[in-house]
């Protein structure tokens, strides 16, 4: 069973729905209406040019090439969030890209080598989009969750120097501000999760379907995918979170000036 | 068993406090005034590390305040601030919370203690089961001030005790705190309350 190409004609047809979420932005003055133009129109040139890329990446299939493009992905995954949470960058990039290499590398290579047992786990078939995905979810759940963990520290900071001043270690007094991160960040993923298969039919297994893979291996698949996107999602952030947290207090536990602004 | 040995301290790019002494003996009480915005809060938080200051030293417990140190003068003070926002969970996860950074070791059999405590100061011990939001700012207080003497630590720091109260709480807290202060605890407290800086032992005047 061949899937039903779309074409560039229909695609345009198509793509008019997002004239809903554009008017009701507009009507609101949310101010999310130039995000929204250029997000559309990023996303449109940018899968144009994926779709050449991968073309080449695949004939190539060269492991060194493919671990730059992923380094590249990582790159800008860690600038957007960057970007989106506020956070300085003195305090923040490194943590990201260190949280977004070590956890996709380790969370996708234990996917792609043990559980899918593969001789060449960089292989561009496999390592590509399964990174890709991995990059994609860590960087949605860094952004809510780091963006909250330090709005949340500025604007509550007698909560967190009495705990400080009350004996508690900087991790125990950041403690509270953790799970705040953890909770609103993990909250929808792990509401998605409980529900997938009886209200929600995910992309991933959605793509294989109709792509000829039989349900019962889209199925496991996507069972993996949800496991690994929320495994490096949390190492990810618990990386991006320790490691930015040494550079965002001194020597007495005092926060220092880390928003931009 | 508090030194402060001519300090200045900058806020908001302004200079509060310039070459700045005081001192409190152990088992004192003392209140800090002054006009707003003289630094009171500042003070309160430099005594341990929570403000930063030049020149000079502090001194608690004969301990000099510094990097290497401020943990260990930390784990000896109690320290409430104005104004503390909780998040909107369950009190009692917030006071077990507070007394297991403390060092209680035994919080279980602490509680008889605690509720002791929170009935000197005018509360019922069932507030414990309600959430933080559905106290007023009053109870709250007086709730952390039960739980601050639950630590067992020698020196006690609060900034505003009795802010936002009646008459009669302000009353039962200033009778709870001249009570802890001859058990022996050395307490210092900001306040704009002429009534409690008339109980105290010793005025730190900041204007």
């Amino acid at each position: 069973m061949g899937t039903i190409d779309i074409s560039y004609i229909s695609l345009l047809v198509g793509m008019l729905l997002l004239l809903i979420p554009i008017f009701y932005i507009w009507y609101y003055e949310t101010k999310l209406l130039k995000a929204i133009c250029i997000g559309a129109v990023r996303m449109v040139v940018q899968m144009l040019f994926i779709g050449v890329y991968l073309r080449y990446l695949f004939e190539w299939d060269n492991p060194v090439i493919n671990s730059v493009w992923v380094f590249i992905m990582v790159y800008i995954a860690s600038e957007t969030a960057l970007t989106r949470t506020r956070v300085k960058r003195s305090v923040l990039m490194m943590p990201l890209v260190i949280g977004f290499v070590v956890a996709g590398v380790l969370i996708g290579l234990y996917f792609l080598g043990i559980v899918l047992k593969l001789d060449n786990v960089f292989s561009a078939q496999y390592f590509i989009p399964i990174m890709g995905i991995l990059l994609g979810n860590m960087l949605t759940v860094n952004v809510i969750a780091v963006g909250t963990f330090y709005s949340t520290l500025q604007r509550e900071q007698n909560l967190y120097y009495f705990l400080l001043g009350n004996g508690a270690s900087r991790s125990e007094a950041l403690k509270p501000f953790v799970r705040q991160a953890i909770v609103k960040s993990f909250s929808p993923t792990i509401a998605n999760m409980a529900v997938m298969g009886l209200v929600s039919l995910p992309g991933t297994m959605i793509g294989q379907i109709l792509g000829g893979s039989s349900p019962h291996v889209a199925i496991k698949y996507q069972i993996m995918i949800v496991v690994i996107t929320m495994s490096a999602s949390m190492l990810s952030l618990m990386i991006a979170i320790q490691l930015s947290s040494k550079r965002a207090f001194d020597g007495y536990g005092r926060m220092k000036q880390v928003m931009k602004g | 068993m508090l030194e402060v040995n001519d300090i200045s301290i900058q806020f908001g790019g302004e200079q509060v406090l310039q070459n700045f002494s005081c001192r409190v003996e152990k088992g004192g009480l003392a209140c800090v005034v002054g006009r707003s915005g003289c630094g009171k809060t500042s003070l309160l938080k430099a005594l341990i590390g929570l403000t930063p200051y030049c020149g000079g030293t502090i001194r608690i417990a004969g301990t000099e305040l510094n990097e290497s140190s401020c943990a260990f003068v930390r784990k000896i003070t109690a320290y409430l601030p104005q104004e503390l926002v909780f998040p909107n969970e369950d009190i009692m996860d917030i006071v077990l919370q507070t007394l297991r950074i403390g060092g209680v070791k035994n919080v279980r059999l602490s509680m008889p203690l605690l509720h002791q405590n929170i009935q000197r100061l005018g509360l019922e011990p069932e507030l414990l089961d309600k959430r933080m939001a559905e106290i007023s700012g009053g109870q709250r207080q007086r709730v952390m001030i039960a739980v601050l003497s639950m630590l067992d630590k020698q020196v006690w720091l609060l900034d505003e005790p009795t802010a936002a109260l009646d008459e009669k709480s302000r009353d039962l807290v200033i009778r709870f705190l001249i009570e802890e202060q001859r058990c022996g605890k050395t307490i210092v407290a900001v306040s704009h309350d002429p009534v409690f800086a008339s109980r105290c032992s010793t005025i730190i005047r900041l204007d």
